[in-house]
């Protein structure tokens, strides 16, 4: 049976339809505390005192520190920050003068109970001097009040002469923008259970994490550690969407409170807390330039961004403004580029990045920039944006964390065409003027986005054989609820030539291998998958050897199926099960006798490292149409198509998860996710009831184009990572069906897309329609089409 | 201080007596004294859903429900769906249509709709979407989910007749 391509079931459904997944807040360790961390509640200020006494009185608390308790650890962030100016933007473990945003930890309670922990947490009081907040990013300049420079960090990325290609522009068109700061969101908040192994000395962790490895090495080096003194076992988890990254002051305080107190320590997080303190993606404001020429090509674009990173800085905000500036270009042939950005200090919650980070800002700034350059020409966004497409293995390579990225496999134009024609297009676009004209206020709108995959040094795979007959694969992959681990099993049935279910996938486990690149950038099939394939290339050569030996039979003839092994050109005759190549400890073979190698025990292991020269670069069509109430300005999308160039499909049905459910998260960034703070720096979206997630109602129907004609040159596979892939060009195409329906090219600039401001647009229509009998905007309608 | 307090509930169809404090939910109840951690929490406020459960055959939040208020009371929970090996129609349409990834909101989806159905088993696409709004996803954007919840429906229905 061949396993890769198909759309097969998932290994992991069945626990978690039967509510015996394992999730962290299931995990409860005898003599366990709870951990309740005290929060700042103001953006920012001095923290003169904190009065501890009542809460460490009250019985059943363990303990509860401040900041001195703590002093000897931290700050949170790379060693390297330090040499680089980046140390003022570390986060403490505890604030001890400075609190910088509202949720910021400034003390932290263990109790025997939950409630208990939370009770005395009431019981803490803190001294503090409040300061006017900084929570503008782009409109902050000067010295920051608590002293520290307000950039963090500057990038930039460049080719080409910008300043003739703008002097000898036919036209140059510009457009500023504003994303609003979104979060991932997943259903099950952080948390962390904490052992210290007294025995070992090892602290054993119990939690989600996007990378465990990473989690299990910023530990070590925290808390002063080896890094094999730490264990970090990650059971199942509640989707990431870019939450899951970070190590914060909770996760080390529970460690450390582990070893001191010499008890288990468990936090929880709420819901609540999550929305203060879990990361978030930056604002960003931008100004983006094109210069274009008569005939309509792009020659140069020039954007300036600034991210408002927060209070402090985070290794994934480094990455993610890094990925913006390179993902600008997209898949445009430009002659000169230019993108520089800011990472500016706020007093908001330390950004760290979404589901699509970089690739979702970038092609929200580029795409509309397109629509701009369209409107300018008047000329269709579809037809500029082929036009100007760089065309398969043409243009410069994007400069990705300082490395060359060849754009080798984008062929854009091949995309659009086989997207327009499974989605209809024309029929589409056609169908929804028609419904404008007879005054409905339809749109569409659509966008391309482009994502790189297959960041990270290596990745490793371990296999091995057991008696049973069993292939285990132990994996650094992250299972966060994507399915890797049915991608991983069918990779390796194949070519062992076992059913996938015969293979166990153990992922999270950082005891029982030493590396793993997790799932960061949507490249856990990718990464792992690959070396999954090439350590199974070698143990199926083992098992042919060894079954060569026992069936007296040379290696090349022999086939395997559901873990039979037989000569393939007889139907009879003998054949051995995989179990039973497998020696025993004590080094015979299992049936007892000894082999013919010499008694040479068949070790049915393997393992393998993977390197991928490049990155990939996953390309995808994303079309959304918009309906507009015009009593409310409230906006919907009914529905939304992706076109995804995903290299290899290993199971469609996961590929096609991915992209719905991306798509579905790109059109609640672009109509309703927020994290909005009042003027004193109070987060105002602090529940579900307030961030606004899309519900079943509001989620459209989204159909899916798998394409598998442009395998990655990257990885032996030709996988390119799908996990961004159905979000990315969302929020950009969202935001043109909503000019589309409004007549009004331009008039979105800002992502989530303010009600108000489309019911203020067309009320001030209603009115111009009562005093003027002209009506200009009517006109503008029919203008794109 | 509250002191704790005794009180029964039939839970998936057997009696059980727990011993919890007056501001435990019925999500702590089940999760905490009783084990069935299938119950999951998102929010605590009622907002998510992925702690549903079916009171006296009704969906209701967990977390907003004080445990004593389900007291006499019969609680079906995920863990109460499946008989032996054999899944649930629901459940076995949410594996054959991809119906969840991470799978934490869905044990509260699977009670939603196996409450929705049994009280309805005729609801039409419109009403079995306005049902599933009640509740949360993040990962798949919920088609599959309606796919899967009107799959089991159908099978639900034929096995009825």
């Amino acid at each position: 049976m061949k396993h890769v391509g198909r759309p097969l079931p998932r290994l992991e459904d069945r626990p978690l339809v039967t509510g015996r997944g394992r999730f962290v807040g299931d995990i409860n360790l005898v003599h366990q505390c709870h951990m309740r961390v005290v929060r700042s509640p103001v953006a920012l200020g001095r923290l003169r005192q904190i009065h501890v006494r009542a809460a460490a009185e009250l019985p059943g608390v363990a303990a509860v520190w401040t900041a001195e308790d703590v002093a000897s650890v931290g700050p949170i962030g790379a060693p390297e920050w330090s040499g680089m100016g980046l140390g003022p933007y570390c986060a403490p473990i505890l604030a001890a003068d400075m609190v910088r945003y509202v949720g910021e930890p400034i003390a932290v309670v263990f109790a025997d109970s939950q409630g208990l922990a939370e009770d005395a947490a009431e019981l803490v009081e803190a001294d503090i001097v409040s300061l006017e907040p900084r929570l503008d990013g782009a409109a902050s300049k000067g010295p920051s009040h608590d002293g520290r420079p307000l950039d963090m960090r500057l990038v930039k990325q460049a080719y080409g002469n910008l300043e003739e290609a703008f002097l000898t522009a036919s036209a140059v068109v510009e457009t500023t923008l504003r994303l609003e700061r979104a979060g991932g969101m997943p259903l099950e908040t952080r948390g962390i259970v904490a052992a210290w192994d007294s025995g070992r000395d090892v602290i054993e962790v119990w939690g989600p994490a996007r990378t465990p490895h990473g989690a299990r090495d910023t530990l070590a080096r925290l808390l002063g550690r080896p890094q094999c003194a730490v264990a970090v076992y990650q059971g199942d988890v509640g989707g990431s969407f870019g939450a899951r990254g970070l190590v914060g002051p909770e996760e080390v305080l529970a460690c450390l409170a582990a070893e001191r107190l010499q008890r288990p320590v468990r936090w929880m997080e709420d819901r609540r807390e999550h929305s203060l303190a879990a990361g978030q993606s930056p604002a960003m404001d931008a100004t983006a330039r094109a210069a274009v020429a008569e005939d309509g090509a792009l020659t140069a674009v020039d954007v300036t961004f600034t991210l408002d990173q927060g209070a402090y800085l985070t290794a994934e905000a480094l990455t993610t403004a890094d990925l913006i500036a390179a993902l600008v270009p997209g898949p445009y042939r430009l002659d000169a580029f230019k993108a520089e950005g800011r990472l500016v200090a706020t007093n908001t919650v330390p950004a760290g990045t979404v589901r699509g980070g970089g690739a979702f800002e970038a092609a929200f700034v580029r795409e509309r920039l397109l629509d701009t350059v369209a409107r300018t020409l008047g000329q269709d966004g579809l037809d500029v944006r082929r036009r100007n497409l760089g065309g398969s293995g043409t243009g410069r390579p994007l400069v990705v964390l300082g490395a060359d990225v060849p754009l080798a496999t984008a062929d854009g134009d091949r995309l659009i065409r086989q997207a327009a024609k499974r989605f209809n297009l024309d029929l589409l676009r056609r169908r929804v003027a028609d419904r404008r004209s007879q005054g409905g206020l339809v749109g569409l709108g659509l966008a391309l986005g482009l994502d790189v995959t297959g960041l990270g040094s290596g990745d490793k795979a371990q296999l091995t054989v057991d008696s049973s007959g069993t292939v285990e694969l132990l994996t650094g992959a992250a299972a966060l609820g994507q399915g890797v681990a049915t991608a991983l099993a069918q990779i390796v049935a194949d070519i062992v030539g076992v059913d996938h279910d015969k293979v166990r996938v153990v992922s999270g486990r950082t005891d029982r291998i030493g590396h793993g690149l997790g799932a960061t950038h949507a490249s856990a099939t990718e990464m792992a998958g690959s070396a999954a394939q090439l350590a199974a290339e070698t143990l199926r050569e083992k098992i042919l050897l060894a079954a060569a030996a026992k069936l007296g039979a040379q290696p090349e003839r022999l086939t395997i199926q559901s873990g039979r092994i037989r000569e393939a050109d007889r139907h009879f005759g003998t054949a051995v099960e995989l179990g039973q190549l497998v020696s025993s400890p004590a080094g015979g073979a299992s049936d007892g006798g000894t082999s013919d190698d010499g008694g040479e025990a068949h070790d049915l292991t393997a393992s393998a490292w993977f390197h991928a020269a490049h990155p990939s670069t996953p390309l995808g069509l994303h079309v959304a149409v918009v309906e507009i109430d015009g009593a409310t300005g409230h906006m919907r999308v009914p529905r939304a198509f992706v076109a995804a160039d995903v290299g290899s499909a290993v199971n469609p049905a996961l590929i096609e998860g991915q992209l719905v459910g991306g798509a579905v998260h790109g059109v609640g960034r672009a109509l309703s996710e927020a994290f909005t703070t009042a003027e004193t720096g109070d987060p105002l979206s602090q529940t579900f009831a307030d961030y606004v997630v899309p519900e079943a109602r509001q989620a459209p129907l989204v159909e899916t184009l798998i394409l598998e004609d442009h395998l990655s040159p990257s990885n032996p596979l030709g996988i390119k990572g799908v996990g961004r892939a159905g979000i990315v060009g969302m929020g950009a195409a969202v935001a043109a069906a909503v000019d589309d329906a409004l007549g009004e090219p331009g008039f979105v600039t800002a992502l989530p897309i303010s009600a108000g401001a489309v019911r203020a647009l067309l009320r001030e229509r209603e009115a111009a329609a009562a005093t003027n009998d002209v009506a200009a905007p009517a006109d503008d309608e029919t203008r794109l089409f | 201080m509250t002191r704790p307090i005794q009180m029964t509930m039939e839970v998936n169809g057997t009696a059980k007596t727990v011993v919890v404090e007056p501001r435990a939910t019925l999500a702590d109840a089940l999760r905490d004294a009783l084990g069935l951690t299938g119950t999951h929490v998102g929010c605590e406020q009622g907002a998510c859903g992925a702690c549903t459960v079916l009171v006296e055959g009704e969906p209701v939040r967990a977390c907003t429900l004080f445990a004593v208020q389900a007291h006499g009371m019969a609680v079906r929970t995920v863990e109460g769906l499946a008989e032996g090996d054999t899944l649930h129609p629901l459940q076995a349409a949410f594996l054959e249509h991809h119906a969840l990834q991470c799978g934490y909101c869905t044990p509260g989806f699977l009670m939603l709709a196996v409450g929705a159905l049994e009280r309805n088993p005729h609801m039409s696409d419109e009403e079995l979407i306005e049902v599933l709004s009640a509740n949360l996803c993040r990962c798949t954007g919920y088609q599959s989910i309606l796919r899967a919840v009107k799959a089991a429906q159908s099978a639900m229905r034929a096995a009825a007749r």
